[in-house]
């Protein structure tokens, strides 16, 4: 088989993304005693719904599932393949705080208590196609949980996917931002799930837009071996994974973050700069987030996806600082290297949220009560320290590579008290500079960790009894 | 593995990099090589912007500083030495990435090393890597006049400097506030992109933690 050709039944369907034919989801973190009991849990998810199931079986309820590194070391597997395992994966999340910046409110002494003594082995999300059949698995499998001896459930969260609606208001002060058809949302009112990479063999959606740009300038999609192992990569190399083969291919990396959104604040803290800097609330959080609520980018664009920054090296159009180009910079670094300087830092995003809308005049108190609102971060990437931890910390929690010498994402990048974000001005277009001072804390890390995602036949492999690289 | 912070204070690294030269022709054709480098125009790098020097020298093996004239000379060992020391920012991995994937960079750098013993290019990536870390030399000392700013961030303050100058000679004569105030917005508008913050902060942790490559780390 050449390594251009994805065995799909293989891969995980969290690659395809579950998007919203399946909208309400369940996290489980389970743990299991020993690897008897480990064994027991795999055979039970078994079989693990695929990329290839989402598109031809449509089952009602999907299923994948990944391993942290102590949940593989529970399973007793043999030492070359643990030792075959990457720095980055074997610390895990908690172990790389320093580097991802997970500091002050976001530090790992106030993480929810699952994360911490490596009590999760393993995440199961279950994606369901409505409340009720969710319901009825969670059922069986909590029933199943109880009576099996060594596993135990130690955390849940509930997910779901939200919706803009003319009903539900996410606008500040502006009511024409508000968008105008129903698309994917995030808590903070603005589109989500509209920047991934398109994958070679998996996925051609949004070459144009999505993809890498060539020196030459053409759109081109990303060779499978930067988010899935076991295949070629930008650099036509194969990337480096665990042996052996069998147990990598197919599989990834996947980072879990529990991202708590705080709309009051951050309702709060536009609203004020808004009245300081004489300007429009919606308008600066556009320009914070380098997108309008609705996905239209602010660079000028043949639609939402097909844009480039190159033209705009100063950020006058759309802010160089803005969560959008600090994440994807595309060719930022200008038009003759492409983004062949980004290329090698991109994640398959795939997140969902959890918690209800907050309508603009409610407070998320009144709306989620205690366990407010946020996202489930998910990353897959091939490698978690060339590409996860390296957005983290070059171009969210740093602002070099976009001349803001030390400033920090606005949303996501980790404030120390009186960080700022400029929005440069432009004296062609009579728009004056503004400076967002004092940037408030509005998201904050709750905990996760480091997991690999088998492809389903390592899954498999790892149930059996004879076989599966055990020690 | 616990992260351990790196030893340099600052927000720029340090690269010393010694390949072993054959004398003789190769001595000879490195040194021809330099001579064309010393004249070419290098725009690339200039815009890459994370690189504050980057220098090749060739040290000849058989001319060594010696303690004393009673030390042997080194002559038995048929190289010289080819010694590559660069300053830059941002993370090693990323450095040496941009190397090896920029084509007209990685051309250029496939001619510097040309002469050096065992380097096969600069592309694969993986073995370029392998090949530069075998060679790398570890810094015990490094010495950084200004540890709180990158390349970036002094091309920024130049480019503010100059412009705020051009508006204090600009305004030093009365006027109105109104006129005042447009001067001001219209100065401040054309150099908001320069204004981001930079020096070191205590709590920048950030940059005391890097990952190692997993080229380097497997």
């Amino acid at each position: 088989m050449s390594s251009t050709t994805i065995n799909t039944k293989d891969v995980q369907g969290i690659f395809k993304g579950f998007g919203l034919a399946w909208p309400k989801g369940r996290f489980f973190f389970l743990r299991y005693d020993d690897d008897k009991a480990g064994r027991a849990l795999i055979r039970h998810l078994m079989p693990l719904t695929s990329f290839h199931d989402l598109k031809s079986v449509k089952p009602n309820v999907c299923v994948n599932a990944a391993f942290t590194c102590a949940g593989l070391e529970g399973l007793k597997l043999d030492n070359d393949l643990l030792y075959s395992l990457p720095e980055d994966f074997r610390d895990g999340m908690r172990r790389r705080a320093k580097i991802n910046g997970d500091a002050g409110a976001s530090a790992p002494e106030h993480w929810e208590d699952i994360w911490s003594d490596h009590q999760v082995h393993l995440w199961v999300g279950v994606y369901s196609r409505t409340d009720t059949l969710l319901k009825d698995w969670d059922k069986a499998f909590t029933t199943w949980v109880a009576k099996t001896k060594g596993v135990a459930i130690v955390g849940s969260q509930d997910v779901s996917r939200i919706v803009s609606s003319p009903d539900v208001p996410v606008y500040i002060e502006d009511k024409t931002s508000q968008p105008e058809k129903p698309v994917l949302l995030e808590h903070f009112g603005f589109r989500d799930g509209i920047g991934n990479p398109p994958i070679k063999g998996l996925n051609d959606k949004h070459i144009t837009g999505g993809g890498r740009i060539t020196p030459e300038g053409e759109w081109a999609d990303f060779p499978a071996g930067e988010f899935i192992l076991g295949h070629v990569d930008t650099n036509g190399e194969m990337p480096i994974a665990p042996k052996p083969d069998a147990f990598a291919r197919n599989g990834s990396f996947m980072v879990l973050r529990k991202l708590a959104q705080d709309v009051d604040l951050w309702r709060d803290y536009l609203k004020g700069q808004a009245s300081k800097l004489n300007a429009d609330a919606d308008d600066i959080a556009s320009r914070m987030v380098g997108r309008r609520r609705d996905g239209t980018p602010l660079m000028p664009a043949h639609d939402d996806f097909d844009f480039r920054y190159s033209s705009d090296p100063e950020g006058r159009v759309c802010p160089m600082g803005s969560h959008m180009r600090r994440t994807n910079p595309r060719d930022s670094s200008g038009a003759s290297f492409g983004s062949l300087l980004v290329d090698r830092h991109r994640i398959l995003r795939r997140a969902i949220t959890y918690g209800e809308l907050v309508p603009t005049g409610k407070t998320q108190e009144e709306v989620n009560g205690e366990d407010g609102q946020g996202l489930m971060f998910i990353v897959l990437n091939a490698s978690i320290s060339r590409q996860f931890e390296f957005v983290q910390q070059q171009w969210v929690n740093y602002g070099n590579e976009f001349n803001q010498g030390n400033d920090r994402d606005p949303i996501i990048g980790t404030q120390c008290g009186e960080d700022q974000m400029v929005i440069p001005g432009d004296n062609a277009a009579g728009r004056d500079t503004m400076v967002c001072d004092n940037l408030q804390q509005f998201v904050v890390c709750k905990g996760g960790d480091y997991f690999f995602l088998p492809s389903i036949s390592a899954f498999e492999a790892l149930a059996s009894d004879s076989q599966g690289w055990r020690r | 593995m616990p992260l351990v912070p790196i030893h340099f204070k600052g927000k720029s690294n340090p690269m010393t990099v010694i390949t072993p030269v054959k004398r003789g022709w190769g001595r000879f054709l490195t040194k021809v090589i330099l001579f064309i480098f010393h004249h070419l125009p290098l725009g690339v790098v200039k815009e890459l912007a994370f690189i504050h020097f980057a220098r090749w020298i060739l040290i000849e093996g058989n001319k060594l500083p010696r303690l004393s004239p009673d030390q042997p000379v080194e002559d038995k060992w048929p190289y010289d030495l080819y010694l590559f020391t660069t300053n830059f920012n941002g993370p090693w991995d990323q450095y040496i990435d941009a190397f090896g994937r920029i084509h007209a960079v990685s051309k250029g750098l496939n001619m510097l090393w040309y002469t050096s013993r065992g380097f096969e290019g600069s592309w694969p990536m993986r073995h370029f890597k392998r090949y530069i870390h075998y060679f790398e030399n570890e810094q015990h000392l490094y010495y950084n006049a200004y540890p709180g700013a990158t390349v970036r961030d002094i091309d920024a303050s130049t480019r503010l400097n100059t412009e705020l100058e051009a508006f204090l000679a600009d305004t030093e004569n009365e006027m109105d506030d109104a006129e005042f105030g447009r001067r001001y917005r219209a100065f401040v508008n054309q150099v908001s992109p320069w204004l981001g913050k930079s020096g070191l902060e205590p709590e920048h942790e950030a940059l005391l933690h890097r990952a190692r490559p997993l080229e380097l780390s497997q």
